[in-house]
């Protein structure tokens, strides 16, 4: 998967990644709106709530109307239609301020931050959950190929003696029940078939041939099936971090310019910089846990990865929130307090989009080419499984032909003409007795062929 | 072997099939043709020179020779002779050559055969 097939792709306008960041962007509002004098506790819900319908209808309409023209979305397309909704994100936050607060609209801060929020971190969760959910399909792929490539296997493995006593057992399951069947109606109603009874027995006698010509045609090509279900969401990302240096350099930036710009405005420049102080150390300490741990346990990284993904994130965490409130670069600790729950959920968030995108691009590289070798596998094999199938039901085929399916062939056609002729009592008793010696025969040859003639 | 009646034309039917041999020729005399059977190649040929039919219905797996030998016989001294091959598989046999040949599968609906029989035959009218 390429970054434009990530990021112009359905989820770079999707409805339920928006409702998704629903969350985060109204815990955002709430922090920049404290300044603002609004006259209700509500009007800063009520305005994050205005400002993603507002975002929301733009980016899943301007999507809609993108993808009309191309499947996958151009990249600029996809920058222009996004940086559009931060513009009016701004504005909307902007306008609502004015009106009900009566405060400077702060329109070129509110659509700045706005914009580099978007840019920042909108391109890294796309292209995350773009990567996810196309490993879900790759391994349910996967799975597939794997599964229908040890059954063909094993088909192959079979030996020919074996696939034939399993054919002539089909073959004769299928047919001698009917023919059983078919013999009693025909000995039951001997003396007095009318041309319905006739009819019937025909049909019936023309389906058990078309059935066995069927067991005993090629073998069908493979068959189309049904797009394979997904992997489940835990195996989709039970994967071990990579690259831990460049995850927490990615992490922190993304961070940063979440909480800092804020930070600032709100609360002064102390804040901002308590804020890139505390995000830098929690980063670095975050990193060394992982490449310390990929350094001296390697096996414990790749067997336990997640688990010590969730630590390091966690360790990191609790290092911003403690130099947070007592690092001292910003003396009135009821600041930090405000803005440690959106650091702490902005961490959280980068951490796990940052992680996604960096070890599933290289996880599905991997499987992508490895669903590549078992499909082509798989060809083979089919191809050769095919062969050998094809053969033996030739040479039962060749077996079958005369004694059973020419017999059978035969009256099918007497008992056409039979149903639709006006036939003399002699006619009409030759026939039947004639379907009945045939089909006899064929029972007949039908339990040698099953016993194992010529094998 | 059996014998002749005078009527539309002259078909030969060889099949080594009796059921099939006594309903093509049931159906081909109530619709007006001259009917011979044969239930072998050997006596398809002896049938062909006694009474040298205008089209053979043909099945091809018959004992006593093969399709290609036994066609081969039969156009040797016939050339303009119809041919309708009836057979179990699905596709025609691949030394099916010649002029005025049809391939029908059994089970044939015989309205069917009837309407390739009276084909055959008006061509074999059309060329004389």
């Amino acid at each position: 998967m390429t970054v434009r097939e990530a990021l112009g792709g359905p989820w770079a306008s999707h409805w339920l990644f928006l409702v998704a960041l629903l969350p985060p962007t109204t815990l955002l509002v709430l922090l920049r709106e404290i300044v603002t004098p609004y006259p209700e506790w509500w009007w800063p819900l009520a305005s994050a709530f205005a400002q993603h319908i507002v975002v929301g209808a733009v980016i899943v309409l301007g999507g809609a109307i993108a993808r009309r023209r191309h499947a996958v979305i151009p990249l600029a397309t996809v920058f222009a239609i996004w940086t559009l909704a931060a513009v009016l994100r701004g504005v909307v936050a902007g306008a609502i301020a004015e009106i009900v607060a009566g405060v400077d609209p702060e329109y070129a801060t509110r659509i700045g931050v706005w914009m580099l929020v978007s840019i920042v971190w909108l391109p890294a969760m796309v292209y995350a959950t773009a990567q996810f959910e196309h490993r879900r399909q790759l391994l349910g792929a996967l799975d597939f190929a794997d599964n229908e490539l040890t059954r063909e296997q094993q088909l192959v493995n079979q030996s020919s003696a074996d696939r034939q006593r399993q054919l002539r057992h089909a073959v004769a399951e299928l047919l001698t029940p009917t023919l059983n069947d078919l013999q009693n109606s025909l000995e039951a109603s001997r003396d007095g078939l009318d041309r319905a009874t006739v009819a019937e027995l025909s049909l019936r006698l023309s389906q058990l041939h078309d059935n066995a010509a069927d067991l005993l045609a090629p073998p069908p090509g493979p068959m189309e099936v049904l797009p394979p279900p997904r992997a489940s969401l835990r195996r989709a990302i039970d994967m071990p971090p990579r690259r831990p240096w460049l995850t927490a350099l990615l992490v922190g930036w993304a961070t940063i310019s979440l909480v800092s710009l804020d930070a600032w405005r709100i609360f002064g420049s102390l804040a901002a910089i308590e804020v890139v102080v505390s995000t830098t150390v929690a980063t670095v300490a975050m990193g060394a846990v992982l490449a310390s741990v990929g350094a001296f346990w390697p096996t414990a990284l790749a067997r336990r990865g997640q688990r010590i993904t969730v630590a390091a994130i966690t360790l990191g965490i609790v290092v911003a929130i403690i130099l947070m409130l007592n690092s001292g670069i910003d003396p009135i600790t009821s600041q930090g307090l405000l803005i440690v729950p959106l650091l702490a959920i902005a961490f959280v968030v980068a951490s796990v989009t940052v992680f996604s995108a960096i070890v599933l691009a290289d996880a599905n590289a991997e499987a992508a080419a490895r669903l590549g070798a078992v499909s082509a596998e798989l060809t083979v094999v089919r191809e050769l499984s095919g062969q050998r199938e094809q053969r033996e039901r030739h040479r039962l085929s060749d077996l079958m032909h005369g004694p059973v399916q020419g017999r059978i062939a035969a009256c099918v056609m007497a008992l056409n003409f039979s149903s639709t002729s006006d036939l003399d009592d002699d006619q009409a008793r030759f026939l039947t007795d004639s379907v009945l010696g045939h089909l006899r025969d064929v029972s007949r040859d039908l339990r040698r062929i099953t016993e194992g003639l010529g094998r | 072997m059996a014998t002749p009646e005078v009527s539309l034309g002259s078909v030969l039917i060889a099949d080594d099939d009796s059921l099939v041999r006594g309903v093509l020729r049931m159906a081909l005399t109530r619709a007006g043709y001259t009917v011979v059977v044969a239930c072998d190649a050997t006596e398809a040929l002896v049938a062909q020179v006694a009474y040298s039919p205008e089209l053979v219905i043909l099945d091809i797996n018959m004992p006593g020779g093969t399709l290609h030998d036994t066609l081969g016989s039969l156009r040797e001294r016939q050339p303009e002779l119809r041919v309708l091959v009836l057979s179990g598989e699905s596709e025609p046999p691949v030394d099916l050559t010649g002029p005025a040949c049809d391939f029908a599968r059994k089970p044939i609906d015989l309205d069917d055969l009837l309407g390739r029989v009276e084909l055959l035959l008006s061509h074999t009218t059309s060329h004389r």
